[in-house]
């Protein structure tokens, strides 16, 4: 594919180097959610030509995404656009598909069972939908915050709650859920493109949205799995896996920790200056701490608000207590461990220059990342030089140049 | 029935790694295909052996829950890694793999004779993937982290305030992420390394790739706008059902489903005017709220979920770990799957976030986790210095270990 190797180097520089894993993968995106969108960031992050299609199907968004959120998502793509729903659409969706060494689509309920999306030959496809192709739920209405609460996410989210009874599970803000997805998706992509790199005939991999999240279960369904129980919220809350956890009120804001072991737990007393309860015998091993964590945390919670953030946290991991401050967004932002390590990318868009999470993880330097494209920025490029579109096939799709 | 074409077959990985990102990681490659060698120690041991849950409450450290659900499918070998010998064995399988994952704050392997430089000029081509709470380098690289300490400092807990006191995240997320990340990382890097004949040492930050997974508050941040838009649509909450801390969650979007829910429940005199526009529906968000508990509340959620999706109303039981379990179409896909373990047998446990059209075996199953040092002799056996007698040695160690009282293993 001659002529993306030289179109990428150009239009993406993010990943134009032929030292990028993905180098010569080419990806096609077919729909705007954000699971795929997001899937789609990670693969073309590390090498892949991601050919976006703008205007196809218009699957899995009932949140649209704009703006900045757009910008990250899309960012060091390709965009073709054109109308998937005529037959020069189609067709060309088609050779597209045949082209492409991986394609990622969203599937909404309603076409969850129709075999029709089905092609049994042809690239790696990635098909996420909110609860996966077949089973009883497969045509189920959802949405991200469905979606957390079906998988047990928004229960494991809600532990800490003043009064259970007039407080129910809480789906955490945003699409989080998606995002996981969208993560599975790329990971398990990577997987096929392995083992089609050995030989072995391209994949069809079905995610659901709720599924990704379910996988992450692992310790609250394994406690009733093994018979300790119905993991009631406030049971989880009282008896913790190991103790003192949680996010703590200080003099000037909040801690979370986590003390697993004897050495941080007499670390921590010395911090708070040794109180006379930190040798009571109920506190005396990490199994009791948490049997009795109940009475504890009241008298942990007291020293605790007699002392800054900040001093927590140096005297803290000063020794070898895992212990941090509950950061917001801005102050996350603006912590000097991702300044150091320049996590945060600039990145321009429409919309001007934006700063932007930068890769999650690094195998070369960070580089520039490119603008997200605009809708049909490329359709030239992709669909006339690339797949050899005539004009009038291009025109009775609708694809402009 | 075991799959010989799975698509990670051939790749062999060394996980050093311990708790639950790195392992997670191996655990994703070993359900695929690849051969994964858990090298792990015995004072101390992986801590979720020691956290259970175990049937009985009665310690058994090859038989924790907890270990076995991010531990299926690979091997265990247990090595010492402070004896010169045993550390030197550890170097030998390393080596010998595509792949070492290792979860020690930094400089941990390096003071066990496990560099990646020292590895890596024996085996150009491996891949390391070094996992720590917030990377090798910077003002945090040697501060303690675990996944709640992280989502805090990331500000995922402050996401989730609930009135101004900032909320845990459940489900381990940010491990999870981190655990998914490790696998990515590792296939891109080996996919390059066969290119190049060129490994790479990564320093994955827990802490970034919660992060990447936060472009849309990060995103809006920098942009100088609200962290995140409140809910555009009405009704969207949960609503206690029967049963002892029971709810559904509904999300109407739109006018249509509105009229759904409203025929659903009777079409109730308080559910018309203005109602039925979404503007109207998001100013009086708390009223209507109250309204549908009231009508929740006579309901078991799974049939209620089935009654409203059959109606066109968006709804789900908001699921506590039994629901989770027990859940028929979690059950059918495969999503939670029985393990399959003599020493637990038919453990109902979540299985892989993905379904490959071609293993669908995967679906059926998970399987075993290693007991520890089951493979010693397998794994030891004719490397350099890995004598009969040490062999039987760790391995007695290990069977002893692992029914120890509480405690003897840290």
């Amino acid at each position: 594919m001659p002529f993306l190797d030289q179109g990428r180097a150009s239009l993406t520089a993010d990943s134009g180097t032929s030292d990028q894993p993905l180098s010569g993968v080419v990806v096609v995106e077919e729909s705007p959610a954000r699971s795929v969108r997001f899937a789609g960031r990670l693969l073309a992050a590390y090498g892949a030509t991601v050919i976006q299609i703008a205007g196809g199907h218009r699957a899995g968004d009932p949140d649209e995404v704009s703006g900045p959120t757009a910008a990250y998502l899309d960012a060091g793509k390709l965009s073709v656009s054109f109308d998937a729903d005529t037959l020069a659409g189609r067709a060309i969706l088609d050779r597209l598909d045949a082209r492409a060494d991986v394609v990622v689509r969203f599937i909404e309920p309603a076409d969850a069972s129709n075999p029709a999306l089905d092609r049994p030959d042809g690239p790696v496809t990635v098909e996420v939908s909110w609860f996966g192709r077949t089973g009883p739920w497969a045509g189920y209405l959802c949405d991200d915050f469905l979606a957390q609460h079906a998988s047990g996410l928004a229960f494991t989210s809600a532990l800490r709650m003043a009064d259970i009874t007039t407080s129910g599970p809480r789906a955490v803000p945003g699409h989080l859920a998606e995002m996981v997805a969208g993560l599975a998706a790329a990971t398990a992509a990577m997987v096929a493109v392995t083992g089609r790199d050995s030989g072995n005939p391209a994949e069809r991999i079905d995610i659901s949205v709720a599924e990704s999240i379910v996988s992450f279960m692992r310790y609250e369904t394994v406690i009733y799995s093994y018979g300790w129980g119905l993991p009631s919220r406030s049971k989880l809350a009282r008896s913790p896996v190991a103790a003192p956890v949680f996010q703590q009120a200080t003099a000037d804001g909040f801690v979370d920790m986590l003390l697993m072991q004897e050495e941080p737990w007499r670390a921590l007393l010395e911090v708070l200056g040794s109180p006379d309860w930190g040798e009571n015998e109920l506190f005396a091993t990490h199994p009791l701490r948490s049997q009795y964590w109940d009475a504890l945390e009241p008298l942990l919670q007291e020293e605790l608000r007699k002392v800054k953030t900040a001093t927590l946290y140096e005297e803290g991991q000063k020794r070898g207590i895992a212990i941090a401050p509950v950061n917001n967004v801005a102050e996350a932002a603006s912590a000097k461990q991702f300044a150091e390590r320049e996590f945060f990318i600039a990145m321009s868009s429409a919309d001007g220059d934006l700063r932007a999470p930068g890769r999650p993880f690094r195998l070369g330097p960070q580089g520039e990342t490119l603008a997200a494209p605009l809708p049909g920025q490329h359709n030239a490029h992709v669909l006339r030089e690339w797949l050899g579109c005539s004009l009038e096939e291009l025109r009775d799709a609708g694809a402009g140049l | 029935m075991t799959d010989t074409n799975l698509p990670l077959r051939g790749l062999k990985v060394a996980d050093f790694s311990r708790v639950v990102a790195g392992p997670y990681s191996t655990y994703l490659l070993a359900r695929m295909g690849a051969e994964v060698i858990k090298i792990e120690g015995v004072h101390p041991m992986d801590h979720t052996r020691e956290v259970g849950p175990y049937t009985d409450a009665t310690m058994d450290r090859n038989r924790s829950g907890y270990f076995s659900a991010v531990n299926a499918g690979k091997k265990s070998v247990t090595l010492h890694l402070s004896d010169p010998v045993q550390s030197a064995l550890a170097l030998e399988i390393a080596v010998s793999c595509d792949v070492v994952v290792e979860s020690f704050l930094a400089g941990g392997m390096e003071r066990f004779g496990l560099s990646y430089e020292s590895m890596s000029a024996r085996n150009p081509s491996l891949v390391m993937v070094s996992c720590s709470g917030f990377g090798r380098t910077g003002p945090m690289a040697s501060h303690s982290a675990y996944m709640n300490t992280i989502a805090a400092f990331v500000g995922l807990t402050s996401l989730n305030s609930n009135g101004g006191f900032p909320t845990p995240i459940g489900a381990t997320f940010s491990d999870l992420v981190a655990g998914t990340s490790i696998a990515y990382a590792a296939l891109l890097a080996v996919r390059r390394a066969k290119a190049t004949s060129e490994g790479a040492h990564i320093d994955l930050s827990m802490a970034e790739t919660s992060m990447a997974l936060m472009g849309e508050p990060f995103m809006a941040h920098f942009a100088g706008e609200a962290e995140l838009p409140a809910p555009k649509h009405a009704p969207r909450n949960v609503y206690r059902t029967q049963g002892d801390d029971k709810w559904i969650a509904i999300s109407v979007r739109t006018d249509e489903q509105w009229a759904k829910l409203v025929n659903t429940m009777g079409n109730p005199a308080w559910a018309d005017g203005e109602l039925v526009a979404n503007a109207g529906r998001v100013a009086r968000r708390s009223e209507i709220d109250a309204h549908i508990s009231e009508w929740t509340r006579n309901f078991d959620n799974f049939q209620l979920t089935e009654r409203l999706q059959a109606a066109g109303v968006p709804a789900v039981p908001s699921s506590d770990p039994e629901d989770v379990v027990q859940n028929p179409h979690f059950r059918a896909r495969g999503a939670m799957a029985p393990q399959d373990y003599a020493l637990e047998p038919g453990r109902i446990i979540p299985n892989l976030p993905w379904h490959f059209a071609a293993h669908t075996e995967l679906d059926a199953s998970v399987p075993p986790p290693p007991q520890l040092g089951e493979h010693n002799e397998e794994l030891l056996d004719g490397l350099p210095r890995a004598s009969a007698d040490l062999i039987a040695h760790l391995s007695a160690l290990a069977r002893e270990a692992a029914r120890g009282p509480a405690g003897h293993g840290h």
